[in-house]
């Protein structure tokens, strides 16, 4: 039994299974949005749907909302059919990519509006407000429009607004994707804080997996529709289960081949296969190899190790990404700042990249979606 | 150091030196000269087409009979029977009435129907052509769409036939009383309330919309509590403009309304058509007047210029 495998049981098992999706697809017209999707999330969860755009995840969050139906299948909450529920009727709150707040309220009356409409008395509203604006630091804009707050302030007010009717499900889509990389990673930290002072379920969709690696506690990788993997952070990261999931989640250097005895043969050379080979029972399959896992300068000894060139650089902060020219295609490293410092990269120049066998991730052939070569 | 030198640099070849506050002095004298400009021809319109004819009504108002001959004086005769008659009050306030209950009707109709364009037609060739449908009517002489009526629902028409031949009592339903007159308006006029309320209902973003249903809002409660109040410009805007040809309106109250419930704007055609110009003027000061509060009312509920 793969590791992969392995876990998606145990999710099944401990995730009580507060919310499920059973066999649900969705399809406009001719077009296949969602096919027969299965989704197990347990109570107090926080699970990403990671995949690029039209892959389906937007669409399966408003299915649980209610806002969109499915064509087949059913959305269960604690085993009972809620799939012919409206929104209305249906105990969760949702939170927008491009914030959706009340263009003719003011921020309390935003945040005010879950509990307006159920016909809270004005005292009791504004003992709950307050604080709530107070928590996510708007206690001062209360009396703002919304059309004068920054990004980061309205998606607070639509945070606030979906935490306010205290729901027992949040569902994310896209919240940060309308807001500038520093923002973006202050509301990550916010929303994680706000998971765990709060207790709720919460299912974030986004295409961003650093962003869902960073806070999710279960992902759905989704392509096409369905589900291509679903496992903690480290798993989806670490032992990719298709050759989506390995080019979609981190930075991968996918390299086609066949082990045997021990080796793993390819167009860019021979290299002793290492642990991971368990998973592949021998014959044609792919190498999955993390970009932070390749190093350049000195091999050590039992590495495997190939002659490259050098052809870009791209400075990001701590990391430098290396874009290397192999014997039989392009490979990608991530290179720690100082260590990339000490080697003094020249483009063009030849170095040698090695990695560490057991750092190898190996897919079977059959799950490669048809996709030859590479 | 570099600004000082890129300064000296520039100023022999600009002579003329511009401090920033004679800059932006040029630049606002320029925006009124230009605005000025934009707005001339209109104003002339409206000076001579309008500002003028009015002013031409107020003096007429002070104008006297004798006889059958008009003489140009300062006379308060025809303001004095204006404002004494008692049947002018009650041809005042009955205006009144029959423009409130049909701006109500057209209001509730026009956003029913403005709702159903923008909500339930998801096509948009299908919303365009059902909207020039609902225009259609304005394209055939205001007469002829009042006259094609009488056939339909006059007493001895296509409705109370059918009535008889089921043997079901007949009806003097929709012509000659004022339920028909404020029914014909309301099918005239409902046209200019469905199209700006359309056109506010559609600008709403529909994720406001998820938004409301999500956090728990009924259908009818987003509607209430965000539509509404989002698509006011629309209503606001399709009900100033059926109030302004309602108050003109006099045709169809004679022709559907049979009399029964004349308009301000009847009487003014009746004073002016039998040469009692004075007292047809002082009636469409009047009736100006009235349409004046009106639309100041409509003000306070909503402000239009929010919408511009």
């Amino acid at each position: 039994m793969s590791i992969t495998t392995l876990a998606n049981t145990m999710a099944t098992a401990n995730g009580s299974g507060y919310l499920q999706l059973r066999g649900v697809g969705k399809r406009f017209g001719e077009t296949v949005v969602l096919s027969d999707l299965d989704i197990d999330i347990g109570e107090g969860e926080f699970i990403s749907l990671i995949g690029p755009s039209g892959s389906g995840k937007t669409t399966t969050l408003r299915i649980i909302a209610g806002l969109e139906s499915p064509t087949t299948g059913a959305v269960l909450v604690d085993g009972k059919d809620i799939t012919a529920l409206l929104p209305n009727e249906r105990d969760f709150a949702m939170v927008f990519q491009h914030f959706a707040l009340f263009p003719h309220l003011d921020v309390f009356q935003n945040v005010a509006y879950g509990l307006r409409i159920r016909g809270m008395k004005k005292a009791e509203m504004e003992r709950q407000v307050l604080p709530m604006l107070e928590r996510v630091g708007l206690r001062e804009l209360a009396t703002r429009k919304v059309g004068e707050l920054s990004g980061g302030q309205r998606q607070r007010v639509g945070i606030a607004r979906a935490l306010i009717v205290k729901p027992r499900l949040l569902l994310l889509d896209e919240p940060t994707g309308s807001l500038d990389t520093k923002l973006k990673l202050a509301m990550q930290t916010e929303l994680k804080a706000l998971h765990k002072e709060s207790g709720l379920t919460f299912i974030h969709v986004t295409h961003n997996q650093s962003e869902a690696l960073a806070l999710a506690d279960r992902v759905y990788v989704m392509n096409d529709g369905r589900i291509e993997q679903q496992g903690s952070p480290t798993e989806v990261y670490r032992y990719p289960a298709t050759r989506f999931v390995a080019d979609f989640v981190g930075r991968n250097n996918l390299i086609d081949g066949t082990l045997e005895h021990g080796s793993f043969r390819s167009a860019m050379g021979t290299f002793p296969a290492g642990a991971g080979a368990a998973q592949l029972p021998g014959g044609a399959g792919t190498a999955v190899i993390r970009a932070d896992a390749i190093h350049l300068g000195a091999a050590e000894p039992g590495a495997a190790s190939l002659p490259v060139r050098l052809d870009a650089l791209e400075y990001a902060g701590s990391i430098v990404t290396w874009f290397l020219r192999g014997p039989a295609g392009p490979l990608t490293a991530d290179v720690p700042a100082d260590d990339s410092g000490r080697l003094d990269p020249q483009i063009g120049d030849a170095y040698e990249a090695w990695w560490n066998p057991d750092d190898v991730h190996y897919l079977r052939a059959e799950t490669r979606d048809g996709l030859k070569g590479g | 150091m570099a600004v000082t030198d890129t300064a000296q640099t520039l100023s022999p070849r600009h002579p003329v030196t511009l401090t920033p506050t004679s800059l932006d002095r040029r630049l606002r004298a320029r925006r009124a000269r230009n605005a000025w400009l934009l707005l001339a021809p209109a104003l002339l319109v409206v000076l001579v087409a309008a500002a003028a004819p009015l002013a031409m009504v107020l003096w007429v108002s002070f104008w006297r009979v004798d006889g059958l001959v008009l003489a140009r004086t300062i006379d308060t005769e025809a303001w004095a029977s204006v404002l004494s008659d008692p049947t002018f009050r009650r041809l005042a306030w009955s205006t009144v009435q029959t423009v409130v209950i049909v701006l109500a009707l057209v209001g509730v109709l026009g956003l029913a129907a403005g709702y159903f364009l923008a909500r339930f037609v998801t096509n948009r060739k299908v919303q365009a052509l059902l909207l020039m449908l609902a225009i259609l009517p304005f394209w055939t002489s205001y007469l002829i769409r009042i006259i094609t009526w009488q056939p339909l629902f006059g007493n001895s028409g296509v409705i109370n036939f059918l009535l008889a031949k089921a043997g079901l009592p007949q009806m003097e339903l929709f012509l000659f009383n004022q339920r028909a007159m404020v029914f014909a308006m309301t099918s005239l006029y409902v046209v200019f309330v469905i199209g700006p309320v359309f056109w506010a209902l559609s600008r709403i973003d529909p994720e406001v919309i998820a938004a409301s249903r999500s956090l728990g809002a009924s259908a009818w409660t987003t509607f209430r509590t965000v539509e509404l109040p989002l698509a006011r410009g629309g209503l606001v805007v399709g009900l100033f403009f059926a109030s302004i040809f309602l108050f003109g309106d006099y045709a169809t109250g004679r022709l559907i309304g049979g009399g029964t419930n004349p308009m301000l704007s009847d009487a003014i055609s009746q004073y002016a058509g039998s040469g009692q110009w004075p007292v047809a003027a002082a009636l469409a000061v009047v009736l100006f007047g009235i349409a004046i509060v009106v639309l100041a009312l409509f003000m306070r509920v909503y402000d239009l210029r929010t919408e511009l």
